[in-house]
């Protein structure tokens, strides 16, 4: 391979490459070009394309709830791109000893305590401020002021956390209509990302919630003054209750308050005991257990067994992992008890049982019912309630069951599975007719979309993946055959046109000779008595026979289209041009310019006929005494030149006879320019120039000369058999 | 100076540049050059990304463990390198924490510091992550898997804390009482480590004071606290508890605040957790972790390992003896530092 072409080469393929490479990169981070995007307005926790990290989160009357108490549960949602914007909504801490609040600018989201880049301001209990900072896979605290008067479980307070430029500010409006602001401007910032919600060791409730772009005007409007402080990061863990300052109080008061209020009656009764009571006959009972689901209905557990309970009353609504007292009245049923009119009391947060695995078999007993189970199942059918909760239809084991997930169908990853799905689920089993509709043994209440994981997808060959297989299979021979019919039409035309040019070239050179010799012999036979004159006409024949077996021979060759492409144009034309004055003092000159490419056998053959017939035109009528050929490959064209320097002649109408016709009805064929120029005395000069497609004559040459590199050896030998076979 | 100095690459090809200063590239090396140019131009990719070290402490964001954080982190900013610190919101779940860890390897971190929830479960992954050549510091409890120059172990001695809680109850009960033992946990070596360690030394050196009553423990503060209560309620009278673990030593307390006892029955607890009570005297004394030393130590071999450097397999250090007395000293104030986006 030529440097020239290597070059060409490399060229080439950097050049697909960096396409290629730029193609992907633009798919794989095409949202760096996506705008940024406000939701529309409205309240935002209705919206379903929320994504959890962690927490047990369902729309419910009217606000998100996060049913959970575990330590740094996200909601998130937004554009990553977008930048200074303001988030506001109502918040409320469900439980004691935690937080609540909104996110903004977040980034690489993770389940986690504060697994997640970007800024959070929120409602802690524990000392009564709000609280701002920085969570960066570690939490870095900016800010924290007292709210006054204080900050409450079960009350609303309205939060607004706003992001402009480096600058981060926070305000808390409690029901009273009491402020607390945080702020801070910070010399280097996450300068954009997604919002969230967001509670840490408690449950939350957040409704209202609200996203618009910010402004400066809003910054000083929560801020209140332009100068916002720089940021000053706080330790977060040191020895605390110093009796010099008022840390102490602030540590021990709610500690000891829920201490008194965690008094635990060592009365209660293990709860699988309950279904042994006195049929027909209410009982009252006190039972001890963690809470496994809060909706639709509460369900607590224990050691020996779990329990329903209908119908309640709470200080603190209960959270699942809470360890709660239930004091109430317990009604056996065939296969557990179901409480009612209870009270239920929080004793401590944060105790989650685990579930216990089992089979769809083993569930169908009831020996389960009301307890916390994990199983798995092949999904049948995903069906929305009115209520927007989701119910999937699941078969394991022969048995048929029920998963009502008792969260909003729009919460993204219930979204993504696939009927057909292998599943693995965690919820409360249970058997009673108010679920399973008596249609299956049992059904699933699961208390989060955490609690599905999809262990495998459904299988490839599905009705639908197959129907479209056949489909496209279909499409696929439809368009084989379609194509093989147009090679197939496209080869035909090629021989009937080959046909028609070989009857043409017959019909000008063998069948006029043929008549030659014809009419030769007819004049032996007429003057047979002539004996001069028979060997005069004889050998006229014979010139006339050896005339035509040489223009065969020179048909022969040009039809064969390796021939001119094993030799080149110019050479063949060189060779063409020689055998025609040979023996003369006609000197013959081929020379060729620019950068020879690959021309189509079409255009070579059409020049050869051309440069063909002005040579023996030159050669017969001109009495040159040299022959001149010329050949010019142009980036778009090639350009064939016949020169002499013989007699020349005057060019008009009645001058142009059927050789030059012919020459010229060739060159219409391949849309070529012939100029014929001649000057009496000086000689004549034809010239043709025939367009080539650009990019056939480099790709093609390209092309060839990789395959001419790649398979040299090959190459050869071919060549060597066209050789043989010439001769 | 970046002490990873020894393996530090340049050149988007990651090839040393020393000893290529005179190399004329041939032609299709310059093109794969251009070529993989132009793949980080694209991609973005061509900034030089500092080693990333994954941290997984047994809980984030608790007194006892985010000082682990600030001791990795200084040392890790100092030297130039990335921190990744998470873990599973809840300390008891061994699940989540095998998943984390998986996870992380797959981000292909240059090394891990793991401190595991449990000793077994995290036996079989830790030991597939060593035998792929990642090196890793395993944090707080020995896995029973022995050291390599990949696997280094950084060890509180748990042995040591149960011989000092010893000599404090001998101390405070004048040689002389009874004990209850709270928060056994065959799952965690150290934790049992501690409570023979404690029963040895009471043996040999307080024979008067006796080990009325043992209790398993659990992750769970309100179990650790009906334990308690249990024992306050029916079992046998005590002059001292001694608390093994974070949970059991703040059930404890609260139980013993709920009877009226904080003061009447004395109670040491182990690894930092309530602090304030020791102000008051609700809490004698609590046996704390030097978890900032730890995680500056498993940097310390970290960064060892990764220069190739021979390092101490098991590196074990001495619980410190909190009380009352000591609280506001420069020692204890090291080991509660939680300030770990501070360089050192």
């Amino acid at each position: 391979m030529s440097p020239k072409l290597r070059r060409r080469v490399g060229v080439l393929s950097i050049a697909v490459f960096v396409v290629a490479v730029g193609a992907i990169v633009f798919f794989v981070h095409r949202r760096w070009w996506q705008a940024p995007r406000f939701p529309q307005s409205g309240n935002l926790e209705t919206r379903d394309d929320w994504q959890p990290f962690g927490g047990a989160w369902q729309f419910l009357n009217g606000a998100m709830l996060n049913n959970s108490d575990e330590r740094g549960a996200k909601l998130m949602n937004g554009n990553p791109s977008v930048s200074n914007y303001m988030i506001e909504a109502d918040v409320q801490l469900l439980g004691q000893y935690g937080d609540a609040g909104l996110i903004i600018r977040a980034n690489n989201e993770e389940v986690g305590v504060d697994a997640y880049n970007g800024y959070y301001a929120g409602l802690r209990d524990l000392d009564n401020t709000l609280i701002l900072g920085h969570a960066g896979f570690g939490w870095i605290e900016y800010q924290r002021n007292r709210v006054v008067p204080r900050v409450v479980a079960q009350q609303w307070y309205h939060i607004k956390l706003l992001a402009y430029e480096c600058n981060i500010v926070a305000s808390a409006t409690s029901l009273t209509g009491e402020i607390t602001i945080d702020a801070v401007r910070l010399p280097d910032c996450v300068k954009s990302g997604r919002f969230g919600l967001k509670s840490y060791q408690t449950g939350g409730l957040w409704r209202n919630v609200r996203v618009r772009p910010a402004s400066r005007a809003d910054l000083l409007a929560i801020a209140g003054t332009a100068e916002i402080p720089g940021p000053t990061p706080m330790t977060k863990v040191g020895p605390l209750g110093d009796p010099t300052n008022d840390a102490n109080e602030q540590y021990f008061e709610p500690l000891y308050l829920d201490m008194r209020a965690h008094h635990v009656d060592s009365g209660g009764l293990p709860i699988s005991n309950l279904v042994a009571l006195a049929p027909d006959k209410p009982t009252p009972v006190a039972i001890h257990g963690v809470v496994t689901l809060t909706h639709p209905s509460l369900f607590v557990q224990d050691s020996t067994g779990g329990v329903e309970i209908q119908s309640f009353d709470a200080k603190t609504p209960p959270q699942i992992g809470d360890q709660v007292e239930a004091k109430g009245v317990a009604e056996p049923h065939e296969f557990s008890a179901i409480m009612t009119n209870a009270e239920v009391h929080s004793l401590w947060a944060h105790a989650p049982l685990h579930a216990m695995t089992i089979t769809a078999s083993q569930a169908a007993t009831g020996a389960f019912d009301g307890q916390y189970i994990e199983l798995e199942g092949h999904l049948q059918r995903k069906e929305q309630a009115a209520d927007g909760t989701v119910v999937f239809d699941l078969d394991e084991d022969n048995q048929s069951f029920q998963v009502v997930t008792n969260v909003s169908s729009g919460v993204t990853p219930l979204r993504g599975i696939k009927e057909q799905s292998r599943l693995r689920l965690r919820g409360i089993c249970v058997v009673g007719s108010q679920y399973t509709h008596d249609l299956t043994p049992f059904a699933i209440l699961l208390p989060s979309v955490n609690d599905v994981a999809v262990l495998q997808g459904p299988p490839w060959w599905n009705t639908r993946n197959i129907v479209v297989a056949i489909i496209a299979c279909l499409l696929a021979v439809l368009i084989a055959q379609a194509f093989q019919n147009y090679m197939e039409r496209s080869r035909f035309a090629a021989v009937l046109d080959e046909r028609h040019r070989l009857a043409q070239e017959m019909h000008d050179t063998l069948a006029q000779s043929f008549a030659g010799i014809g009419f030769q012999l007819q004049a032996i036979r007429d003057e047979v008595d002539d004996r001069a004159a028979m060997h005069r006409e004889i050998e006229m024949a014979s010139t006339l026979v050896r005339r035509s077996h040489e223009e065969a021979k020179r048909n022969i060759a040009a039809l064969r289209p390796e021939l001119l492409e094993s030799v080149g144009l110019l050479t063949a034309l060189e060779e063409s041009a020689r055998s025609m004055v040979a023996g003369g003092n006609i000197r013959v000159i081929a020379t060729s310019s620019g950068e020879p490419g690959r021309i189509p056998i079409r255009i070579s053959d059409t020049l050869f006929r051309i440069g063909q017939e002005a040579l023996a035109n030159a050669v017969r009528h001109s009495s040159p005494t040299l022959l001149k050929i010329t050949l010019t490959y142009g980036g778009n064209f090639l350009e064939l030149t016949v020169e002499d320097n013989g007699k020349g002649f005057l060019i008009d109408s009645q001058s142009l006879g059927f050789g030059i016709r012919g020459m010229r009805k060739r060159a219409d064929n391949i849309s070529a320019d012939l100029q014929i120029r001649s000057t009496p005395g000086v000689g004549t000069s034809v010239q043709a120039v025939a367009p080539v497609p650009v990019s056939l004559t480099r790709l093609t040459s390209l092309w060839h000369s990789l395959l001419e590199h790649r398979f040299n050896g090959q190459g050869k030998r071919k060549e060597a058999d066209t050789a043989a076979d010439r001769r | 100076m970046n002490v990873l100095g020894a393996a530090e690459t340049s050149g988007v090809l990651g090839i040393h540049s020393a000893d290529h200063s005179t190399m004329v590239p041939l032609p299709r090396t310059r093109a794969v050059m251009v070529i993989a140019a132009t793949v980080c131009v694209f991609s973005g990719s061509c900034a030089r990304n500092p080693k990333l070290i994954a941290v997984i402490p047994r809980s984030c964001g608790t007194v006892l463990w985010e000082p682990e954080h600030a001791g990795v982190t200084h040392l890790a900013y100092k030297n130039g390198l990335q921190v990744y610190w998470n873990a599973p919101p809840r300390e008891d779940d061994v699940e989540g924490q095998i998943a984390l860890l998986d996870q992380v390897v797959g981000r292909s971190p240059s090394g891990i510091i793991l401190t595991p929830d449990e000793t077994l479960p995290l036996r079989t992954p830790v030991r597939r992550i060593v035998s792929r050549g990642l090196p890793m510091v395993v944090v707080g409890t020995n896995l029973g898997i022995a050291p390599t120059s990949k696997l280094s172990y950084v060890l509180n001695d748990d042995a040591a804390g149960g011989e000092m809680a010893a000599r404090r109850l001998g101390n405070i009960l004048k040689g002389s009482g009874s004990v209850a033992i709270l928060g056994l946990n065959p799952q965690l070596t150290g934790i049992r480590d501690r409570e023979r360690a404690l029963e040895n030394t009471l043996g040999k050196e307080f024979p008067n004071i006796h080990v009325v009553a043992r209790r398993l423990g659990y992750y769970s503060v309100p179990q650790e606290q009906q334990t308690a209560e249990d024992l306050l309620n029916s079992g046998p009278a005590v002059d001292a508890i001694v608390a093994l673990s974070t949970s059991s030593t703040r059930g404890a307390y609260y139980a013993l605040v709920e009877f009226g006892k904080a003061r009447a029955i004395k109670l040491i607890g182990f690894d930092q957790d309530l602090i304030p009570p020791l102000r008051t005297g609700g809490l004698d004394s609590v046996i704390m972790q030097r978890t900032y030393d730890m995680g500056h130590t498993a940097m310390t071999l970290m960064l060892a390992q990764l220069r190739g450097e021979g390092t101490p397999g098991v590196t074990v250090l001495p619980p410190i003896l909190m009380t009352r007395d000591n609280l506001d000293t420069p020692e204890i104030y090291r080991q509660l530092t939680a300030d770990w986006w501070k360089t050192e």
